[in-house]
Parts: C-alpha cells; structure tokens; sequence
C-alpha cells in the first residue's frame, strides 16, 4: 500500500467556527463521484458548518503543518446510520472516484491491514497519515442492543483518525472505518487535558465497511 | 382520509417503517422487536458504543431526543409555529402518492431546522413517534404530552 494511492482519497472534515476551520475528524471518497463516508459522530447530528478540506498542505511531497491553506467544500448528509456509526455525506464541489468497499467478513486476525487518517487533529494539526498493524480480533460490539460487527486493530489511535478507512493490503478496498479505543465504559471517564486516560492503549475497535453498502 | 390527525391514527407502523430506506429500517426492525418502540428511538439517535472511547476532535455529544419530541408534540398538536408545514401537508393529503413519505419528511425536515438536526437522522424518530401518537390517537397523546 502506497501512500501517494491514497492521497487523493482520504481527507479532513473540520467545522466552521468564527472564520476558522476546526479540524474534526477523517472521511474518504466512496466509488461513486462526489460521495464520501466518515462515522457520525464526527458530524454530532448535523451538517451545519461542516466541511471537507482538500490535502493542500502538500508541498513536493511534504506536509507543511504551519498555517496550510485548503480549498474546502460544504457537505450535506445524504445517510446516516447512528446504531452503527456511519454517514454518507455529499459534496457539489468536490467529485473525486474514491476506494471501493469490502467487509470485514473478507479479513482474519493475523492479516495486515493500513490505517489512513489525521492523529492529533483536536490540537489543529492536519496531517495524513498511514499507519500499519494487524488485525488482532473480530468482534460484535453493541449498540442501543444492535449487534454489529468490528475489528480490533492492534495500535493505538488518537483523535482525528475517527472516521479513517482501514484497507486490507492485499486488496486495496476500504474494509472498515475507525470509530475510537476501546474503554470499560465511556460513560463515567475522566479527562485530563483532554484525554480520556482509559483510552491510552493499543486496542482500537472499527466497524466493517460492509454497512455501507445501501447507503449511496 | 382528509386530515393528518386522520392519517397518523390510520397508518401501522408497518407502514410507517416504510417509508424509510431500507438501510434504516434493517437497523430499526429488530430493535422494535427486542426494545419498547421509545426507547429504540431514543438509542437511534442518542445512544453510542458504551465501550469505545470515540476519537472524533470535538467530543461534545450533544443529545437531541428530548428536544425532537417537544417538537414533534408542537407539530401534531396544533402550534402555529409548524402551521406553514401542516397546511403544505394538508394541500398534498389527496393529491400526492406517497403522502406518508411526504409527512414523515416535512415533519423532520421542520423539526430538523427548529433543532439544528439533520432531517435524514431524526426521520426514523418522526417515524416511531408517529407511530406511538397513532397507536393512542393523536389527542390523547398530546393530552399526555401535556400540549
């Protein structure tokens, strides 16, 4: 898995908040032009000041990361399903032809697997990244009593790579999207500076990408 | 049918469900099966997995369930603040083919502005409550509302 295969494909959504762009999370263009997926949380309900963000912050192969400028786009949501974390959202500007989507059915623990997405974007850092790993476990994790399938990828991941896709690297397709680090619970957590200390281990949980199929 | 009251207490959930995406209504189902039908709106928009950590930037989770069924109380119930919406609704009552689609989007798309919600995620909320007020009849459901 290349890193310039990609580039074009996965990108920042941030929110609009007093004339500055707050990054929020990561998204990546669907097959069909102009469609992208992220998990809803990243979007908390609405569309309202959300945007996508081109990787302007390229410059001969490098990432400028003090004050890059980026052409961005605003979205609206076409699908959402929050039970399993997803949204499809829509550009009018932005028509890009982006991965295909595969299953978690098609990966077993002990394959490779390459995450794409924007670590530590909460402190407005915007910078794509690729991480490697392997899939340690697939699971069902519920949801409001559903049922749904994820796997367990074995690194530890950080704000801003919510919403990521997870390709398998013998395939190339999108095969899950990140959703966060498992916790014991995330309803009674403490923050210190910002981060949940529960969150700080290697076990992070991703939905299978195969819910998105109906969705666009 | 001549009035929405008329439509709401007319209409299965069945076929309210319907009027959904089949995404939607594949999540949905067997909930409504293994859960009380408010409580299944509820988790549909409020809820998140309880043992994951979400790494989005901005963790504010905001909670809308509350404020959708207030509003969906002002809607069915009568306050003029949605009488552009029901009188669009009550123009199209014998003329449009899919006229529960069309109430169930009028209503989140109204509700989803009044909220600042997306009406794609609060229209299988619409659709249970619509279903809960047909079940009691529209009155007594705005009665229990305390409207």
């Amino acid at each position: 898995m290349y890193f310039n295969q990609i580039m074009d494909k996965v990108f920042i959504i941030a929110k609009v908040k007093d004339n500055q762009l707050m990054p929020i999370g990561t998204c990546f263009a669907l097959s069909k032009p102009g469609y992208f997926a992220t998990v809803a949380h990243n979007f908390n309900g609405s569309d309202n000041d959300i945007v996508i963000c081109l990787n302007d912050q390229f410059q001969n192969g490098y990432q400028n990361t003090v004050n890059p400028k980026f052409r961005f786009s605003g979205v609206s949501i076409v699908a959402a399903n929050p039970l399993l974390d997803l949204i499809v959202f829509k550009s009018e500007e932005f028509k890009i032809n982006g991965f295909q989507i595969g299953s978690t059915d098609e990966i077993s623990p002990g394959k490779m697997v390459a995450i794409f997405g924007y670590p530590h974007s909460e402190h407005g850092r915007v910078v794509l990244t690729q991480q490697e790993t392997i899939v340690g476990a697939k699971i069902l994790l519920e949801n409001g009593s559903l049922p749904s399938k994820h796997i367990v990828i074995n690194i530890q991941a950080r704000p801003g790579q919510s919403g990521g896709p997870i390709l398998d690297m013998s395939t190339g397709k999108v095969i899950a999207l990140l959703v966060g680090a498992y916790v014991p619970t995330n309803e009674a957590g403490i923050s210190l500076g910002g981060i949940d200390p529960q969150s700080l281990n290697q076990t992070t949980h991703a939905v299978s990408a195969h819910y998105l199929e109906g969705m666009y | 049918m001549d009035s929405l009251q008329e439509i709401i207490q007319n209409t299965t959930k069945d076929e309210w469900l319907s009027s959904l995406p089949d995404y939607q209504q594949q999540s949905l189902i067997p909930l409504l099966l293994k859960l009380p039908e408010e409580d299944v709106a509820q988790n549909w928009i409020d809820s998140s997995f309880k043992t994951t950590s979400p790494f989005s930037a901005d963790n504010s989770k905001k909670s809308y369930f509350d404020y959708v069924k207030i509003e969906f109380t002002n809607f069915i119930c009568g306050n003029p603040k949605y009488d552009e919406q029901r009188n669009e609704i009550k123009a199209q009552i014998n003329v449009h083919d899919g006229i529960k689609t069309f109430i169930v989007s009028s209503i989140s798309t109204a509700i989803g502005s009044q909220i600042g919600a997306s009406a794609v995620i609060i229209a299988p909320v619409i659709v249970i409550l619509l279903s809960l007020a047909g079940k009691i009849g529209v009155n007594a459901y705005c009665e229990m509302s305390h409207y």
